[in-house]
C-alpha cells in the first residue's frame, strides 16, 4: 500500500520536477519528430514555459502546454531557468565532465583480404587509452579472426585532425578455406603497431583512419609481417 | 568602601583594555557586517537521452539455389545524429532443400546443422526521406525511410564467409519510442557449394518492432 501511494507520488510529482524553461527569443519552433524533415505545428513566443522531457540526437522532447513535441538543440541557447542569467546550454558545458569509453567500428583491407573489426577503449586521460579489438577477416584462401590488445597515446587531443600512435598485441586465428577437406585452426601471436588520425564528426562521434603493422610469428623459421589499413567510426559515452 | 574600591578596580580595568576593543574597531565606525554568502548557480540535470534502438525482425529470406525460409534478426542501433545510425546485426535462417536433392532422390547435399544460415555484421544507415503518413484525416503518424549498407560474416554450409548486406528500412513511430519496421535487403556472398564459385543474392523481406531506450 504504501509502495503504491510512494509510486503514484512520483507519478504526479515527477513531471512537476522536470526542467521549467523560459523563451527568451522572439519565437522557437516545435515539431512532430526529432528531425528537421517533421513539420513545425506549434511555435514556443517569448517567456513562454516549456518543460524539457529527454533527448535524441540533436533534438529535445518538450511539453508545451498540452503537446509534447520537438526543438532542435541548439535552441537551448535561447532558453533559461527562470531567474538564470546563463542559457542552458551553457550552464551544461560548465558542467561536462571527459567521457571515458569509446567504442569504435572500423572495416577496411588486412594483409589483401576484407576486414573488419569492433572495439572498445578505456581513456584514462584525453591522452592516453587502451582498446580491446576483435576482427573478422575473409579472403579467397582463408578467413582469419585477430583479438588485440593495444596501448594508444595521442599527443594532440586538442588538433582537428589528431593523431595517435598505439602498441600492441594478441592473436590471430586462420582458418583455410577448403571446399571438402575440414582444416585445422591455426593460432599465431602477433605484435602489433599501429598509426592513425582521429576526426571530429560530432560532439561524441569521431572518424578514424588507421594503419597497423603487424609481426606475426610462425610456425615456421620465419616471421610474416602483415599491413592492415582501416577507415572507421568511434563514438564516446 | 567596598563598592567604591570595586567601582574603581571595573573603571581601570575598562581603561586599561579600552584600546584593545578600539584596535578592533575598523577605522569606519559606520560599516556593517555584510553576510559572506556565495550566489550558487542550479546547474540543471543533463537530459536522459534515447538514441538506442533495439528491433527484433521477423521475415522472409531466399537463400540463392536452397529455395526460401523463414529469417529471425536482432538489431542493436546507434543513432550518431538524426540522418545518420549504426547497427549491428545478428540474423538466423535454416535453408531448405536444393531443386536438385528435391527432383534427382539423391542423398543430400548438406547436413541439417550446415543447413544453418547465420548472419552477423555491421551497417551504416542513413535516413534519407523522414516525414509524416496521414491515416484518415485525424492522425498524422511519423515515418522515415532510410537506406542502409554494411558488411558482415555468413555462415553457411560448413564455410565463413565475407558478405555485403544492402536495403532501405521504412520506420512508422507508432509513439515516440515505439516503432514498426518494413525491412527489405539484399545479402550478398560468394558460394563454392555447388561446385563452381559464384556471388549469390539472398533476398529478405521481414517485418518487425524497434524499442528507442
Amino acid at each position: 500500500m504504501r509502495w503504491c501511494a510512494t509510486l503514484l507520488f512520483f507519478a504526479l510529482v515527477a513531471p512537476v520536477l522536470a526542467q521549467q524553461v523560459l523563451v527568451q527569443k522572439d519565437y522557437v519552433d516545435l515539431r512532430t519528430g526529432p528531425g528537421r524533415g517533421y513539420p513545425v505545428v506549434e511555435v514556443a513566443l517569448k517567456s513562454d514555459s516549456l518543460q524539457l522531457l529527454m533527448q535524441r540526437t540533436g533534438w529535445v522532447k518538450v511539453q508545451f502546454r498540452q503537446h509534447q513535441l520537438w526543438l532542435a538543440a541548439t535552441d537551448l541557447d535561447y532558453l533559461y531557468l527562470p531567474g538564470a542569467e546563463q542559457s542552458i546550454t551553457a550552464l551544461w558545458q560548465a558542467d561536462q565532465g571527459q567521457r571515458h569509453w569509446e567504442l569504435g567500428l572500423a572495416a577496411g583491407d588486412f594483409a589483401g583480404t576484407s576486414y573488419y573489426q569492433l572495439s572498445g577503449s578505456y581513456l584514462f586521460s584525453d591522452v592516453i587509452a587502451i582498446e580491446l579489438s576483435a576482427g573478422q577477416g575473409s579472403g579467397q584462401q582463408a578467413s582469419s579472426q585477430q583479438y588485440l590488445l593495444q596501448l594508444s597515446v595521442s599527443p594532440w587531443p586538442h588538433w582537428q585532425v589528431s593523431p595517435y600512435v598505439a602498441l600492441g598485441g594478441g592473436v590471430l586465428l586462420t582458418r583455410p578455406r577448403t571446399v571438402l577437406v575440414q582444416t585445422e585452426e591455426r593460432t599465431s601471436p602477433l605484435a602489433t603497431m599501429e598509426m592513425g588520425l582521429n576526426y571530429p564528426l560530432t560532439e561524441r562521434a569521431q572518424a578514424t583512419l588507421r594503419y597497423r603493422r603487424a609481426l606475426v610469428s610462425t610456425d615456421r623459421d620465419i616471421n610474416e609481417e602483415t599491413n592492415t589499413w582501416l577507415i572507421g567510426l568511434r563514438l564516446a559515452f | 568602601m567596598v563598592n567604591r574600591l570595586t567601582s574603581g578596580i571595573l573603571v581601570s580595568a575598562l581603561w586599561l583594555l579600552s584600546p584593545l576593543a578600539l584596535a578592533q574597531q575598523p577605522g569606519d565606525s559606520n560599516s556593517r557586517i555584510e553576510p559572506q554568502i556565495e550566489q550558487s548557480e542550479i546547474i540543471p540535470a543533463r537530459l536522459d537521452t534515447e538514441n538506442f534502438v533495439i528491433a527484433l525482425r521477423g521475415g522472409i529470406l531466399a537463400i540463392e539455389d536452397f529455395g526460401s525460409s523463414g529469417l529471425g534478426a536482432l538489431q542493436l542501433s546507434y543513432h550518431i545524429n538524426e540522418d545518420l545510425y549504426i547497427s549491428a546485426e545478428y540474423a538466423m535462417a535454416k535453408a531448405g532443400l536444393t531443386s536438385y536433392e528435391r527432383l534427382s532422390g539423391a542423398a543430400p547435399l548438406l547436413t541439417d546443422s550446415e543447413r544453418e544460415w547465420l548472419y552477423y555484421g555491421a551497417e551504416l544507415g542513413y535516413v534519407l526521406l523522414p516525414g509524416q503518413v496521414y491515416l484518415g484525416s485525424n492522425y498524422a503518424v511519423n515515418t522515415g525511410w532510410s537506406l542502409f549498407a554494411g558488411a558482415g560474416n555468413v555462415d553457411f554450409a560448413g564455410d565463413k564467409v565475407f558478405a555485403f548486406k544492402v536495403g532501405s528500412q521504412f520506420r512508422v513511430y507508432v509513439t515516440d519510442w515505439l516503432a514498426l519496421d518494413l525491412v527489405v535487403t539484399d545479402y550478398v556472398f560468394e558460394t563454392t557449394i555447388l561446385a563452381e564459385q559464384k556471388t549469390t543474392h539472398n533476398l529478405n523481406v521481414a517485418l518487425g518492432l524497434a524499442v528507442y531506450f
